[in-house]
């Protein structure tokens, strides 16, 4: 067996042990087909995309109602704890006062840019701290179809909302970058790294739009289904 | 539903087989889709109950393990044969404001 058969065996079974509950007879049925394709590199090629499904598919598996009270507590405990909004909106503070003691214009710019992003962070984070720790909230979870309105509803909000984030996460990443001493030029490892992390962060928030909107899809099917 | 042109191409092809089951890989094949493409689309299909899926009774040749086989279900049909029929009417009125190659060449 050659190395690109055997490395497509490999990846399928791998595709085949990840996939989720609902998603495994199809994992299973993509691992099937590559005994069937006769070129080698074509069984790869078809293997490889076995494993963009099962990073399409992991993110959203909703398969009835009855799960949808644990998605919804999900997203509820990590909306309350912010994601990594919390680390823009402590560093608010700092460049706050170092805007007073910068020498250069563009460095007190920076620091005003951070400023920037921590409040938008910290008015976010406030908005869905009120709304999430009412107390009436934790009795949702109990109604099923009351749960999967709410779910529908933060999910919405999250993807009206989505650019808050960004825009908090643009602000402080220009910010540090201008605060600098001696700009970009003097440091451009520093920078390369922070604009990979950046791009690293944006990939991920699209990643999770992308599921979200699964999600939402979803949940008007089971919904649709009851109704 | 989203209508994708890749969903269409999709359901024309299974439209074509619609008597008889079809294999993932023969689809991917017919539609130029790579797996990453198509099996996504072919999930949601069968989640909204256009699509059946079956397993193989009989075990290929050589020893080969039972494949999963597709197949528009009846209300996935209707659906199917609408949607190429409204790609296909999409297509001929874009073609209709063409000019014709003669007008162009002059």
């Amino acid at each position: 067996m050659m190395l690109a058969r055997k490395f497509a065996v490999r990846i399928t079974e791998f595709v085949v042990r990840r996939a989720s509950a609902g998603s495994r007879e199809w994992a299973e049925g993509l691992a099937r087909e590559v005994a069937s394709i006769r070129s080698d590199w074509a069984a790869l090629c078809w293997a490889l995309g076995s494993l963009q499904v099962l990073v399409d598919r992991r993110g959203a598996p909703i398969g009835s109602l009855a799960e949808v009270p644990a998605a919804a507590y999900r997203l509820v405990e990590n909306l309350r704890s912010g994601y990594g909004m919390w680390y823009i909106l402590l560093q608010g503070p700092v460049f706050l006062l170092r805007f007073f003691w910068e020498p250069t214009w563009t460095q007190r710019c920076g620091c005003a840019l951070i400023v920037v992003g921590a409040m938008v962070a910290c008015i976010r984070l406030l908005v869905d701290r009120r709304r999430l720790n009412k107390p009436w909230k934790d009795d949702v979870y109990d109604d099923a179809m009351a749960c999967a309105r709410f779910y529908q509803e933060e999910l919405e909000r999250l993807l009206s909302t989505m650019w808050v984030p960004v825009a908090s996460l643009t602000c402080y990443c220009v910010g540090v970058l201008e605060v600098q001493r001696g700009g970009i030029r003097a440091q451009p490892i520093f920078a390369a790294i922070l604009l990979l992390l950046c791009i690293a962060t944006v990939l991920a928030m699209l990643y999770a739009r992308r599921m979200n909107l699964r999600r939402l899809d979803r949940l008007d099917q089971l919904l649709a289904g009851v109704e | 539903m989203r209508k994708s042109p890749q969903t269409t191409l999709v359901f024309s092809t299974l439209l074509g087989a619609s008597q008889g089951w079809s294999y993932g890989y023969d689809v991917s094949r017919n539609t130029g889709l790579k797996s990453g493409t198509l099996y996504p689309i072919l999930m949601r299909l069968a989640e909204r109950g256009l699509l059946e899926t079956t397993w193989e009774t009989v075990t290929g040749a050589s020893g080969r393990p039972p494949r999963h086989l597709y197949r528009l279900t009846q209300v996935g049909l209707r659906y199917a044969q609408e949607q190429v029929s409204a790609a296909v009417a999409e297509a001929a009125s874009k073609q209709v404001g063409l000019p014709a190659w003669s007008e162009v060449t002059g």
